[in-house]
């Protein structure tokens, strides 16, 4: 392998890592909706630890009784889907 | 010359670690139990090498290779300068690199397994420490392969052959050190 390939092999492999690393967009929830979401779950006896999206998902990482929530919501705050723990 | 320098233990160490970090970097899910469970088994190697770098045979101990930054830019003069000069044992650079390597990956084993628990649960700034040690692991990894390959060619000692062999073969006329 020459110099040249070497370097290049390098800028590849640190191009990789560093795209590979996170492809996944985590744009965040804007910060009236976000209110309300906390809101809605604080109502519910919930602690709610954060609030992002994920696949295109709003995702609600909360808590209560002692038991580790993981929440997918639709764009309308309908509950898709919650994950114990 | 032909010298025996890595144990089975470091040897199987070395490649049971490689793998699991790859399969938890780029292919399981970090929802998912499989991804836990090679999380758990890595901090498990690193616990075990961490004792091995305490009492295990001559090569593996960390004694036998210390952060040594002037070693290290000795070894940097060398690879400017063209002197083949052969390290028995871990290199000085190897050594950084090792000591960086294993102390990242604490960082992102003890991240994730916070991330699971009640304390942690949800916090953004845990899955972020995990998420930045995690991209930092892999840039070292791709460091550490080109370096390697780099070395070997430089050296004339095939790195990668050794980590299986457990045997560095060193061309007779290069100088060698620890």
């Amino acid at each position: 392998m020459t110099t040249r390939s070497l370097i290049a092999t390098l800028a590849l492999a640190l191009a990789l890592g560093a795209t590979g690393a996170r492809a996944e967009d985590e744009a965040s929830v804007e910060p009236a909706k976000e209110a309300q979401i906390r809101d809605m779950f604080v109502k519910q006896g919930y602690e709610v630890r954060s609030v992002g999206t994920e696949d295109g998902k709003i995702e609600v990482y909360a808590v209560k009784d002692g038991k580790l929530y993981e929440i997918y919501l639709d764009e309308n705050l309908k509950v898709l889907e919650s994950e114990e723990d | 010359m032909k010298a025996k320098v890595w144990d089975p233990f470091v040897r199987v160490f070395h490649w049971t670690l490689a793998a699991g970090f790859a399969a938890n970097a780029l292919v399981t899910n970090p929802e998912k139990d499989l991804h836990h469970l090679i999380g758990y088994g890595i901090a498990a190697l690193l616990g075990l090498r961490v004792l091995w770098g305490l009492m295990g045979p001559r090569y593996a101990r960390f004694s036998s290779f210390p952060p040594d930054p002037a070693a290290a830019m000795g070894q940097m003069a060398d690879v400017v300068t063209g002197r083949r000069r052969v390290h028995l044992g871990h290199t000085p650079l190897g050594a950084l690199m090792i000591y960086n390597l294993l102390l990242t990956l604490l960082v992102v084993v003890g991240s994730g397994h916070a991330m699971t628990t009640l304390a942690f649960w949800g916090i953004r700034w845990v899955k972020e420490l995990h998420e930045v040690a995690v991209t930092w692991a892999e840039i070292s990894v791709a460091v550490h392969v080109v370096a390697v390959i780099w070395e070997s060619r430089r050296t004339g000692v095939n790195l990668p052959r050794a980590m299986v062999t457990g045997y560095k073969e060193v061309p007779d006329e290069a100088l060698t050190a620890e």
